[in-house]
C-alpha cells in the first residue's frame, strides 16, 4: 500500500492512539509524525501494524512523565482561527475533569492491557492486536476483558474520590 | 459444556469468533442464566470502556503534508551524509600537519645554523622563542595523550618557562641540534607551530569580534580570555573540533548502545544522531561552541535553560544572524535533544527590562521553514527567546513553558 495513502487514512488514528496513550496532543502529533518519517525511511510490509508498533514503543519511551503540563499560551492567529469555538467555562471545566479522570484511570492499567484496549478502539482486529503486542490471538479476549473491567472500576473509584473532594471543598 | 470464560465472552461481543464458536456460545447462553448475565455484564463493560475512551479525543489540528514528512526523511539522510564527508577536512588537517612536520624536519640544518635574531625572533617576542625546548618531549607526548590538545602542550607555558627560554634560546637550540635524533617532531617544529597558533589565534579573535560586532565584545573578551586562554588558537587550527568530535561520536554511540542493542536500531540511532545537525546547523558557521560560563558572559545575564531535555552544546553568535534576532546583541544558543531524538535549539538574547521593543518584536511569533524547521519566538522578562526544531508548533509552545 502506498505510504501516502496510509498517512491519509491512519495519521489521525495514530495521533488519537498516542494522545490517549500519553495524554499530550502535541507530543502525540510529534510521535505520530516521527513514526511516519521512520516508515518513509524504512518502508514496512504491514504499514498500519508497523506504525502502531513503533508508536507504542515511542510512547513507552516517553515514560510516565507525559502528564498534562501545558498551560495556555498565546495562540498563533491562524491556528486560533482554525480551532472550534471554546465551550462555556463550566462545561469546559467539567469536560477537563472527565478527561483527567479517564486519563488517570487508563494510567492505572498495565501497559499491555491499555495498549490492547486502545488498539481495539482504533479498529484493530484481535489478529492485528496480537501482532502489534506480540501476544497470542487467544489471549486478546482475556486481555480486553480485564482492561475494560479495570478501566471502568478505576474511573468509578476516581469519580467517587473526586466527588468526595468536591463535597469536602 | 462448562461456563464460558470472560475472554471468550468479549471475543463473542467483539465479533472475533468463527461461525462454529458463535453458534456454541449462543446455544449455551440461551440455556445458562449465569453466563447470560455475565454476557450482559461484559457487554456493559465493553460499552462503558469505549465511552470513557471516547472522551479522550484530541482537538482538530492541521497535519503536515506527506511531502513535508518525506522532506524530513530526506533531510535526515542528507544530514547523515555530510557527517561522513567531514572526515575529509580532518584528513586534510592531518596531512597538513604531517607535511609541516616533514618540512621542519628536513630544514633543520638550515634553521639550526641561524641565530634567533636572524630569524626575526627577539626576546620581546617570547612566544616566538623556542619555548618547547624547556619541556621535554615526554612531557609533551604525555600532555597529548592526556587529551590536553596541542594548544595546551605548546602554548600553555608558564612565565618562568618563557623567561628561561628568553635567557638561553641559542643554547636550547644548540642542544636541540645535538640531540636531534632523540627529539620528537613536535619539539622540533613547536616554534613554527606556536607562531602559527599565535597568528591564527589573533585572526580568530578578530574574526569573532567582527562576527559579533557589538560593544559587549570588549568587556566580554577579557574575562573569557582569562577563563579559557587556550581556546582561540586551538579552534583556529580546527584542533578543538577534532578533539571534540570523538566525544560527540562517543556520546552518540553511548546513546545508541543504551537504547538500541541490535544493529538496525543502532543504525536508526545513528541517523537520529546525524539528524541532530539539522536544527543546530540552521545558522551554520555563525555560531561557535562555548562553555556555559563564557555564554553567560556574552549574554550578560543568567542563561535560560530547558528542563527535562538533554543539553548537547552551548554556542554563541551574532544576534543579527538569527531570524528575527536583535542586532547589536549577542545570541546564545543551547542545543538539546528531546525524547524522540529531535534537535531543539533555544536561542536567547538578553534585551534587558528597560529596552522597549515594537509590537512586531515583542509579540509571540511563529516561523515556519519549508524544510519543516519551525521556530516559536517570544519575550519573557528581559529575554528575547526563540525555540527552534523540526517538531510541531504545539510542541514548541509546550516546550516554551519549560524554559527556566
Amino acid at each position: 500500500m502506498d505510504l501516502s495513502q496510509v498517512y491519509r487514512e491512519h495519521y489521525r488514528s495514530l495521533v488519537r492512539f498516542l494522545y490517549r496513550r500519553i495524554g499530550d496532543q502535541a507530543r502525540a502529533e510529534d510521535l505520530a509524525q516521527e513514526a511516519f518519517v521512520r516508515a518513509i525511511e524504512h518502508p514496512p510490509d504491514k504499514p498500519r501494524a508497523w506504525l502502531f508498533t513503533v508508536a507504542a514503543n515511542l510512547a513507552r519511551d516517553e515514560g510516565r512523565k507525559a502528564s498534562v503540563r501545558r498551560k495556555h499560551l498565546t495562540l498563533i492567529k491562524a491556528e486560533a482561527e482554525a480551532r472550534p469555538p471554546e465551550p462555556g467555562p463550566e462545561v469546559a471545566l467539567e469536560r477537563r475533569e472527565t478527561v483527567r479522570r479517564v486519563q488517570a484511570a487508563l494510567a492505572k492499567l498495565a501497559d499491555r492491557d491499555r495498549e490492547a484496549l486502545l488498539l481495539w478502539e482504533e479498529g484493530f482486529s484481535y489478529d492485528e492486536i496480537a501482532d502489534v503486542l506480540g501476544l497470542s490471538r487467544g489471549s486478546i479476549g482475556t486481555t480486553l476483558a480485564r482492561a475494560r473491567t479495570r478501566l471502568a472500576a478505576a474511573f468509578d473509584e476516581l469519580d467517587s474520590e473526586g466527588s468526595g473532594e468536591d463535597v469536602a471543598h | 459444556m462448562s461456563h464460558i470464560d470472560e475472554g471468550t465472552l468479549h471475543a463473542y461481543l467483539d465479533g472475533e469468533l468463527n461461525e462454529r464458536q458463535l453458534l456454541e456460545i449462543e446455544e449455551h447462553v440461551s440455556a445458562c442464566d449465569p453466563c447470560s448475565h455475565r454476557l450482559e455484564s461484559a457487554r456493559a463493560a465493553a460499552g462503558r470502556a469505549s465511552a470513557l475512551i471516547a472522551e479522550l479525543e484530541p482537538a482538530a489540528a492541521q497535519a503536515p503534508s506527506f511531502r513535508e514528512l518525506e522532506e524530513r526523511a530526506a533531510a535526515r539522510a542528507q544530514a547523515a551524509a555530510p557527517r561522513r564527508s567531514r572526515v575529509r577536512p580532518r584528513l586534510a588537517w592531518a596531512a597538513s600537519i604531517a607535511i609541516a612536520f616533514a618540512v621542519g624536519w628536513y630544514s633543520q640544518p638550515f634553521w639550526s645554523g641561524q641565530s634567533p635574531r636572524d630569524l626575526g625572533f627577539t626576546a620581546a617576542e617570547p612566544v616566538m622563542a623556542p619555548q618547547p625546548s624547556s619541556k621535554s618531549a615526554d612531557e609533551q607526548s604525555a600532555a597529548r595523550e592526556a587529551g590536553q590538545g596541542v594548544a595546551d602542550a605548546v602554548g600553555g607555558l608558564s612565565t618562568d618557562e618563557v623567561r628561561a627560554a628568553e635567557e638561553a634560546p641559542a643554547q636550547s637550540r644548540g642542544r636541540a641540534a645535538d640531540r636531534r635524533t632523540s627529539l620528537t617532531e613536535a619539539e622540533e617544529d613547536a616554534p613554527v607551530e606556536a607562531r602559527r597558533q599565535e597568528v591564527a589565534g589573533a585572526e580568530n579573535e578578530t574574526a569573532t569580534r567582527e562576527m559579533l560586532n557589538q560593544p559587549a565584545v570588549e568587556r566580554a573578551a577579557q574575562p573569557v580570555a582569562e577563563a579559557e586562554p587556550a581556546a582561540p588558537p586551538a579552534e583556529a587550527f580546527g584542533i578543538e573540533s577534532q578533539l571534540e568530535q570523538p566525544k560527540g561520536e562517543a556520546d552518540a554511540a553511548a546513546l545508541a548502545g543504551r537504547a538500541a542493542p541490535d544493529s538496525d536500531m543502532a543504525d536508526e540511532m545513528r541517523v537520529r544522531a546525524d539528524f541532530r545537525m539539522t536544527a543546530g546547523e540552521a545558522y551554520a558557521g555563525m555560531f561557535r561552541p562555548v562553555g556555559p560560563q563564557e555564554a553567560t558572559v556574552w549574554l550578560d545575564a543568567d542563561l535560560r535553560t530547558l528542563s527535562d531535555l538533554q543539553l548537547v552544546r552551548t554556542e554563541v553568535g551574532p544576534g543579527a544572524a538569527v531570524e528575527g534576532g536583535l542586532e547589536g546583541l549577542p545570541a546564545v544558543r543551547l542545543i538539546y535533544i528531546d525524547a524522540a531524538g529531535n534537535e531543539i535549539a533555544l536561542i536567547q538574547q538578553h534585551v534587558g527590562e528597560g529596552r522597549d521593543l515594537d509590537d512586531a518584536e515583542a509579540d509571540p511569533a511563529l516561523l515556519v521553514d519549508p524544510s519543516g524547521l519551525r521556530a516559536y519566538r517570544w519575550r519573557d522578562g528581559g529575554y528575547r527567546l526563540t525555540l527552534m526544531g523540526t517538531v510541531s508548533t504545539d510542541s514548541l509552545q509546550a516546550l516554551s513553558e519549560r524554559v527556566r
